[in-house]
Parts: C-alpha cells; sequence; structure tokens
C-alpha cells in the first residue's frame, strides 16, 4: 500500500521514461501475438521445414517453462495463471521504481510475459512453434515472446555480475 | 544460491512456455525408428496343398530306365517283327512256287 501511495504522489506513471517502456512492453506484446496469429492461422496443420535447424511445429502448452504442470486440470491451470499475473504485476512494479537499464530489461520480461499470459486468457494454452533442432535432438518448441523472456533474464544477469564487479 | 537467483529462476520458468513436446525430447524421437530388439515372430510351417503330388526324391530317374527299357522292348518286336515277316515271305513264296509248279 505504501508503494501505491508513492506512485500515486510521485506521478511516477507519468514520468516520460515509464510511457516509453509502456510503448516497448505494449510493441513486444503486439509483435508476439502478430507471428503467434500468423502461424495459428498459416500453419497449424503439419510440420514445416524452414531449414536444417528450424522447424514451424504448432504445439499448445498448457503448462509453465519446458512443459511443466502440463496437465488437463482446471485448477492446476487457474492455480498457475494466477501465479503467472501476480509475478506480472510484482515485475511491473519493480520495472517502475527501478533505474533506466533495469526499466528496460523489466520491460521486455514483462512485454513477453504478457503476450503468453494473454494466450492463456484466450485459448487456455499458449500457441508454441519454433521447434530448434539438431538432427534428432530437439529443444522445448518456444515462441518469440520465450525468446524475449530469455533475453531479458539473461541481461538481468549480466546485470547483476556487472555490479558485482 | 541467493534469493535473488532463486526467484529469478522461478519467474524464468513461470513466465516463458516453452515445452509441448518434452516427450519427443526425451524419446529422442526413438520409438519412431525400428525396434533393434525386436524379435518377429515367423509364422508357422504349413505343408503345401499338393505335397502329395509332389515326386520323392529319385523318383524322377526311374521313368527315364523304364523309357529305355520300353525302348528296349519296341526295337525288340520290331526286329522280331521283320524276321517273322521275313520269315512268313520265304514260306510264301515257297508254297506260291509250289503252287505254280
Amino acid at each position: 500500500m505504501k508503494f501505491l501511495k508513492k506512485l500515486y504522489n510521485k506521478k511516477i506513471l507519468l514520468k516520460k521514461e515509464n510511457i516509453y517502456l509502456l510503448f516497448l512492453i505494449i510493441l513486444i506484446f503486439f509483435t508476439d501475438q502478430v507471428t503467434k496469429n500468423i502461424i495459428i492461422n498459416n500453419y497449424s496443420e503439419n510440420i514445416y521445414f524452414i531449414n536444417e535447424f528450424i522447424n514451424l511445429d504448432l504445439i499448445w502448452n498448457t503448462g509453465i517453462g519446458f512443459g511443466l504442470f502440463s496437465s488437463n486440470s482446471s485448477l492446476i491451470y487457474n492455480l498457475i495463471t494466477l501465479l503467472i499475473s501476480l509475478v506480472i504485476i510484482f515485475l511491473f512494479f519493480l520495472a517502475i521504481d527501478s533505474e533506466r537499464t533495469d526499466k528496460i530489461i523489466f520491460s521486455i520480461i514483462i512485454g513477453g510475459a504478457l503476450g503468453n499470459f494473454y494466450d492463456r486468457l484466450i485459448y487456455n494454452a499458449v500457441p508454441d512453434f519454433i521447434d530448434l533442432h539438431y538432427n534428432k535432438f530437439h529443444w522445448f518448441t518456444f515462441n518469440i515472446a520465450d525468446i524475449l523472456i530469455s533475453i531479458g533474464i539473461v541481461l538481468f544477469i549480466i546485470r547483476g555480475f556487472l555490479l558485482k564487479d | 544460491m541467493k534469493l535473488t537467483n532463486i526467484f529469478i529462476l522461478f519467474t524464468y520458468i513461470l513466465l516463458i512456455s516453452c515445452g509441448g513436446n518434452v516427450g519427443k525430447i526425451l524419446r529422442n524421437e526413438k520409438i519412431k525408428s525400428t525396434d533393434e530388439f525386436l524379435v518377429k515372430k515367423k509364422d508357422p510351417l504349413i505343408l503345401p496343398p499338393d505335397f502329395d503330388k509332389v515326386p520323392e526324391p529319385g523318383s524322377l530317374s526311374q521313368p527315364k530306365i523304364k523309357d529305355e527299357n520300353k525302348l528296349k522292348k519296341i526295337l525288340k518286336n520290331s526286329q522280331n517283327n521283320s524276321i517273322k515277316k521275313k520269315g512268313s515271305s520265304s514260306t510264301e513264296e515257297s508254297i506260291l512256287k509250289r503252287i505254280t509248279k
């Protein structure tokens, strides 16, 4: 509550930086949604060969990362969705109350997370379609939002190391 | 491990949604290939329908001998007949000579 009051008093949300970051989040969100819609509408039936390392293979994930907690139980699904929404809200607050570099990193993570969260609400599953593989060894199928979240996390870790030094 | 690291890991796993084909990754698609340990059962042996008609081993060489014997018999008979014919002709001639005398 104190933090909310602080937000309201300082009018942090109306800061130029935060407005730019909101645009970044929206841009990432729409980029992710556009790619997902293209795949769902045009490439949903078969596995499409792009090159030796990438296929397009639409798979619906009801669980979290690395296919964990994928089940038909609506209770588990709703609990996970609730937990994700809480994490996203928490990240929002962290982004608002942090430095410029951190704000950018958090915005990338939030943009991707919102993309996946929106699919969970609309489709009750997240569409994954990038099948990275080498010969018969396949990595977990992922989407653009996953890439952006991963980039954000890696940047966050790198920044943590840089700050220590 | 620090609490922030755990939080980052937890957030990462929760927010990303990669997966879907976990089974495919774990299996390494070997299920689709042939099973190298599979012992294929062969069908039981069944006698062919014309098994009784099939000639026994060595039975095919006997008819040749028989045929040869047959040929020899025919040749002998033809020789005898020719002799007989010759014989008959000489008697006929002698009879005819006597008649003509």
